[in-house]
């Protein structure tokens, strides 16, 4: 079944993935979503009934690495990287609950 | 014949058999991408330094008589999303614009292993996303056959580099057809491997599920080569296949294709494909036949119909959770905010580029109540039936011929304003990612105008070695490519007037 996005729901969408649409641009990423969801679709209308889900197949597995703490990399480097240090931990803004 | 002309395995032998030092190699190729660097731009970072001082590193481990390996002293470029231990690596996008990794992918481990020298990084469509390597931070690369005109994309920088004659082979990530397509509009090979056989581990994900690290190349026996070094269990990386895998190059030894079937595919007419395109097709089952193949065309209404559909689904809805970490903490740029949700949409908002907010947005959409019902959900079904479309050809079929891309390189800045058109130009590569097939894009030779020619061909998954083996036949009738046109500066000093 063909669907396809309002304004309200371009916002939401776009506020779950953690992006801002300014204003002027919202009807711009609504039509250009618009003409995708259009286009895919198509994916609903060949007959699957009883088709299971895609999985990929492998012929053999790779075994799983030991479940143990692994040797680091220097612990500097990485806190270099962080745009904010507390300590041996990175610091990061309060979540909104809780300001 | 100049050093820059050589293929990798040429490039090998001549530092063993110390007709020239991998220090001469490496400087000329440098040499060579400096002088035409200006009218490409194919790389992000050359690591003119390190390349210099490893090439030297081979030529005294040859000189103390130690093991070198396979590519011993061979550069090499790879695409700018493969984690490059202490070299910059972008993905093409201001929000990794000044990250360096601390460690190598597995590919670059591999490449390094066996002896060869990374000499750059080269350009993509920001994060991958794109087939024309016009959406980058450092603008577009231009074709080396004919510089008004795009490389192809997503490995656009990979496979100028290799036509140009920066190096012999580079790394691209293939995810529904970003190598193959390049080599296409690039006139070289390249080979998407079968999804499993090359680990992806440090290769910056834009959809797990379909991206395979490839090799780009100017002779299928490189590609070969590449595979053998690149094609190995990784338990870093669970999507990695196991298995032993075959000794690649044996496949080349195949010198006609006697009791081999090829399915020709025929369910486009001249008039949807571009006519010198679909001469090349043709050409290329000629080939076949000449060499003892029987040949009968085949269709792929499944594939051909619904691939686009069900690639765009399933990539999106993997980049918009793959694209998740980038928080603006754990890597590259940050900008600030006073909540840590202001920080998050702050940083993405800024740092991302449209075509990727444009994706990630829509891949979240995929993923939520309603849409995942009507959109991803029958996406993984018709997947399903995709796979099955190819599995049955494949009991009757040796390999099929496909074009690679329906139409020629097209003229840089000819933007499609119909995202879904535009996508269409991925017809007959992203069916082959949905099945995880191998393909490669084999070289066709030129128009009369300059312009590439080439064909796909595609085999079972997992059966990557024996179909180096049919590119290496068709290779040998067609002809093997030659670098872009060393006169490319005057050239493009004259189009520049």
């Amino acid at each position: 079944m063909k669907m396809s996005v309002d304004r309200e729901i371009t916002l939401r969408m776009a506020r779950a993935a953690q992006i801002r649409v300014a204003p002027e641009d919202v009807d711009h990423m609504m039509d250009s979503i618009n003409d995708i969801l259009s286009f895919c679709a198509l994916v609903g209308d060949l007959d699957c009934t009883g088709t299971p889900d895609f999985t990929w197949r492998m012929k053999k597995r790779p075994s799983r690495r030991p479940d143990i703490t692994r040797d680091w990399e220097d612990r500097e480097r990485f806190k270099e990287k962080a745009p904010a240090i507390d300590g041996n931990f990175f610091r990061v803004p309060r979540i909104s609950s809780e300001v | 014949m100049e050093i820059y002309e050589l293929t990798a395995r040429e490039v090998a032998d001549g530092i063993k058999a110390k007709k020239f030092s991998a220090e001469d190699v490496t400087r000329t190729c440098l040499a060579r991408l400096s002088s035409l660097e200006g009218y490409l731009n194919a790389c992000i970072t050359v690591a003119e330094d390190s390349a210099v001082a490893k090439a030297r590193e081979i030529d005294s481990r040859l000189a103390r008589g130690d093991e070198i390996g396979p590519l011993a002293g061979v550069p090499y470029i790879a695409k700018d999303n493969f984690c490059s231990k202490g070299v910059r690596t972008t993905c093409s996008s201001k929000i990794l614009e000044n990250w360096t990794p601390t460690y190598d992918a597995s590919a670059i481990s591999y490449m390094n292993g066996a002896g060869a020298v990374l000499m750059a990084k080269s350009n993509l469509d920001e994060f991958a996303m794109g087939s024309s390597t016009e959406n980058s931070i450092i603008g577009p690369t231009k074709n080396p056959r004919d510089l008004r005109r795009v490389p192809g994309g997503s490995s656009g920088g990979s496979a100028a580099a290799v036509a140009a004659g920066y190096c012999p082979i580079a790394l691209g990530s293939d995810t529904g057809g970003s190598v193959r397509q390049p080599a296409a509009f690039c006139g070289i090979q390249g080979m998407k491997p079968s999804y499993g056989e090359v680990s992806r581990y440090g290769v910056v994900a834009y959809a797990s599920s379909l991206d395979q690290v490839s090799p780009l190349a100017r002779s299928v026996e490189d590609l070969a080569i590449a595979m053998e070094v690149l094609a190995r269990p990784d338990p870093n990386d669970t999507t990695c296949d196991a298995y032993d895998r075959p000794k690649f190059s044996d496949s080349l030894s195949l010198r006609d294709l006697k009791g081999k079937r090829i399915g020709v595919f025929a369910g486009f007419g001249a008039e949807e494909i571009d006519a010198d395109l679909y001469g090349a097709l043709t050409s290329a089952a000629e080939h076949c036949r000449s060499a003892g193949a029987e040949i009968e065309p085949i269709d792929l209404p499944i594939a051909v119909k619904y691939g686009v559909a069900t690639y765009y689904v399933t990539a999106l809805a993997d980049a918009s959770s793959q694209l998740a970490c980038y928080d603006g903490i754990r890597y590259g740029a940050h900008t600030d905010g006073q909540t840590l949700a202001d920080m998050y949409s702050n940083t993405r908002t800024v740092s991302f580029g449209e075509e990727v907010r444009r994706r990630i947005i829509l891949g979240t959409a995929l993923l939520t109540e309603g849409y995942y019902q009507n959109y991803y959900g029958p996406a993984l079904k018709v997947r399903t039936k995709m796979v099955k479309e190819f599995d049955d050809l494949f009991e009757r079929f040796d390999a099929y011929l496909l074009p690679t891309s329906p139409s020629m390189p097209y003229m840089l800045g000819m933007k499609e304003e119909d995202p879904t058109r535009m996508y269409l130009g991925d017809v007959f590569t992203v069916p082959i990612s949905l099945g995880g097939l191998p393909g490669i894009n084999i070289s066709m030779g030129l128009t009369g105008e300059g312009l590439p020619l080439s064909v796909q061909l595609v085999g079972q998954r997992y059966d990557d070695a024996r179909l180096l083996g049919i590119a290496s036949v068709i290779e040998r009738l067609a002809g093997r490519p030659g670098i872009a046109n060393p006169n490319l500066p005057q050239n493009a000093e004259k189009r520049r007037g």
